[in-house]
């Protein structure tokens, strides 16, 4: 492990490679401040950029790009109260008051920079004791391991999506599933679903779909929406500094957030979301008579879960890295940029590509590190930006996602295509339907069907292949019990509310 | 026998029982709303498919300069400075962007040029 310590370090600290962490933390944090625009529109929109790259320059690019949204993310909470991803929601109860009511801006944002780095560095340490240990494990997995702990993750997802939307994320996974089987299917060189047109026969670019779920429709969100008030930001004038009591009161807090973080993040599915309000209800519990209360600007309210959403991105990088398993979005956009460089994301990724391995788990410290460097300074000034009319940001969204798509194909085909992709994506958000299973379920597609198809061969086109090891049966039941757990969540409700 | 036939057959078997299933016990819903449906939304999307159309017959910095001036009138920005402004810097921050990296944009059909644009396919 010293070893891969050293390769990465090594890697990274380049002073090409040191200024992409920089550029990827700060263009992260812009993108990431816009409101609407979380990690996965942020990542969308860089990947182009990086082809040309070397594949771990590219993946410490994006990484930085990810620490950077989560942070200004969590700033757009803070000062605007409009949280750009669902795991920064958290982040806004107390975070939002203490910049409101109390009209402490600067020690908001200043909590929430301290507490993002120590959960991201903590969750890098964890990340570095349990990685190379579970991808040595994963490496004597079986293609029929394989296609059970893909199925197991894309049910996690709809397990864990939030009441009453189970059903329509397993839809989402499902239209995801389909639609990665456009194209020429590879082991027989037959086109599937390509309409006998050419643009087609290399099938849906992943960036198309994630630009134009995400960052696109996310952009006509807005014009649907525009009779939402819009709130004029508390931008903080003084230097962002915290009291010694303040240090005291949240260090443990941060401590628990970020072990906790850490281990849901490593779920499929869970990740920062859940992650950042387990914390939160925990400290809550935790807290006897606090001052101020939670919800009206209390300072460990915004630390909980601060560290545990930098922790739980930390976490969701465990199964990426280890199984090439993507377990959200953001992931799942990780996994697609890996591929895009010709690499095959596995277990076997530490031995085959140790450098791309190490340099990214390096880079997350250096992340960051710089992004506490970068941003307390700079944040008054940054959070100007929050200031720009949404007549402006929208074509510019637009604008980016556009050329982005355009970038990767020089094909016109792919502007008209992302169109519907977005107008689409608009309704089906409109109607309730989440769109990250749809990535996740794009992503895995391809990976499933060929691990199906692998393991049926080994076993003679027999499907009892799910049943005859001890590992696939265990599997197979968690996969049961996950998908039956929202019934099951419902059956004992009635049952205990007679 | 597996064949290119059978995962999406498996897909659609699964995502009918799902339909089905959505169908029976329609689950509880609130939209996050109030979403307003509105002109601007079918111009801005009227504007991207027109880009789309356009970008490699009049070139990249025609066609995005008149895209982006467009996209700001239809979503009500009035001041003229201020668009010209953030149409400018855009485009040709963008535009040079790209040439440094050697990304060769489409320079329009127009213009009789082979970089870019459609003749670059052939």
């Amino acid at each position: 492990m010293i070893d891969g310590i050293l390769l990465g370090l090594t890697t990274v600290l380049t002073l090409y490679n040191l200024t992409l962490v920089l550029v990827g933390c700060a263009v992260g944090t812009i993108i990431g401040m816009l409101p609407g625009l979380g990690p996965i529109s942020a990542i969308a929109l860089m990947i182009p950029i990086t082809y040309g790259f070397e594949p771990s320059s590219g993946m410490i690019l994006l990484a930085g790009v990810y620490y950077g949204a989560i942070f200004g993310g969590s700033t757009s909470s803070i000062l605007i109260n409009a949280p750009g991803v669902a795991g920064t929601v958290a982040t806004a109860f107390d975070g939002y008051a203490m910049a409101g009511q109390l009209g402490q801006p600067g020690r908001a944002l200043a909590t929430a920079a301290y507490a993002s780095f120590a959960g991201g560095t903590l969750a890098a340490l964890l990340l570095l004791l349990t990685a190379p240990f579970l991808a040595d494990i994963s490496l004597s997995f079986q293609s029929a391991d394989y296609f059970l702990m893909m199925v197991l993750g894309l049910s996690l997802v709809s397990a864990f999506a939030s009441e009453g939307e189970h059903l329509k994320a397993l839809i989402m996974t499902f239209l995801g599933l389909a639609l990665s089987t456009v194209g020429t299917d590879l082991t027989a060189g037959v086109q599937r679903f390509t309409f006998g047109r050419m643009d087609l026969i290399d099938g849906i670019s992943f960036l198309l779909l994630a630009m134009g779920t995400f960052a696109l429709s996310e952009a006509l969100m807005m014009v649907l929406r525009r009779n939402k008030s819009e709130k004029a930001p508390t931008i903080p004038t003084s230097g962002l500094r915290l009291s010694k009591s303040d240090v005291n009161a949240i260090v443990p807090t941060i401590t628990r957030s970020s072990i906790l973080g850490f281990f849901v993040g490593v779920l499929p599915g869970a990740g920062a979301t859940i992650a950042s309000f387990l914390s939160y209800g925990f400290e809550k519990s935790l807290a006897r008579d606090p001052t101020p209360k939670f919800g009206q600007g209390n300072i460990k309210g915004l630390a909980a879960p601060e560290a545990a959403n930098n922790a739980a991105c930390t976490g969701s990088f465990v199964p990426l890295l280890t199984l090439g398993i993507p377990g959200s979005g953001t992931t799942a956009i990780l996994l697609g940029a890996l591929i895009a460089y010709g690499i095959q994301p596995g277990p076997r990724l530490i031995v085959d590509e140790p450098q791309v391995f190490w340099s990214v788990i390096v880079s997350m410290y250096l992340g960051n590190l710089f992004l506490l460097a970068l941003n307390l300074p700079l944040i008054p000034y940054l959070a100007r930006l929050l200031l720009m009319p949404r007549s402006i940001l929208i074509p510019l969204i637009m604008f980016f996602s556009m050329m982005g798509v355009y970038l990767v194909s020089f094909n016109t085909f792919d502007l008209y295509l992302i169109v519907l992709v977005a107008v689409s994506a608009l309704v089906l958000r409109v109607l309730g339907f989440p769109m990250a299973p749809l990535l996740l379920g794009f992503i895995l597609g391809g990976m499933l069907e060929d691990n199906l198809r692998r393991a049926l061969t080994v076993s003679d086109g027999n499907w009892t292949f799910l049943i005859d090891r001890p590992i696939t049966i265990v599997l197979l039941g968690i996969i049961i019990l996950t998908l039956l757990s929202p019934v099951i969540r419902r059956l004992v409700s009635v049952a205990t509310s007679r | 026998m597996f064949n290119a036939r059978s995962f999406p057959i498996l897909i659609a078997i699964g995502g009918s029982i799902l339909a089905l299933l959505f169908i029976m016990f329609p689950p509880a819903f609130e939209p996050e709303g109030p979403f307003v449906f509105n002109i601007e939304l079918i111009g801005l999307v009227a504007l991207m498919l027109l880009y789309a159309g356009l970008l490699e017959q009049l070139g990249f910095v025609l066609a995005t300069g008149l895209f982006l001036c467009a996209g700001f009138l239809v979503l009500g920005e009035r001041r003229p400075v201020r668009i010209g402004l953030v149409t400018v810097a855009l485009t040709a921050g963008f535009y040079f962007l790209m040439a440094a990296l050697e990304i060769h944009l489409p320079q329009g059909a127009w213009t009789g040029s082979w970089e870019g644009g459609v003749m670059e396919r052939f």
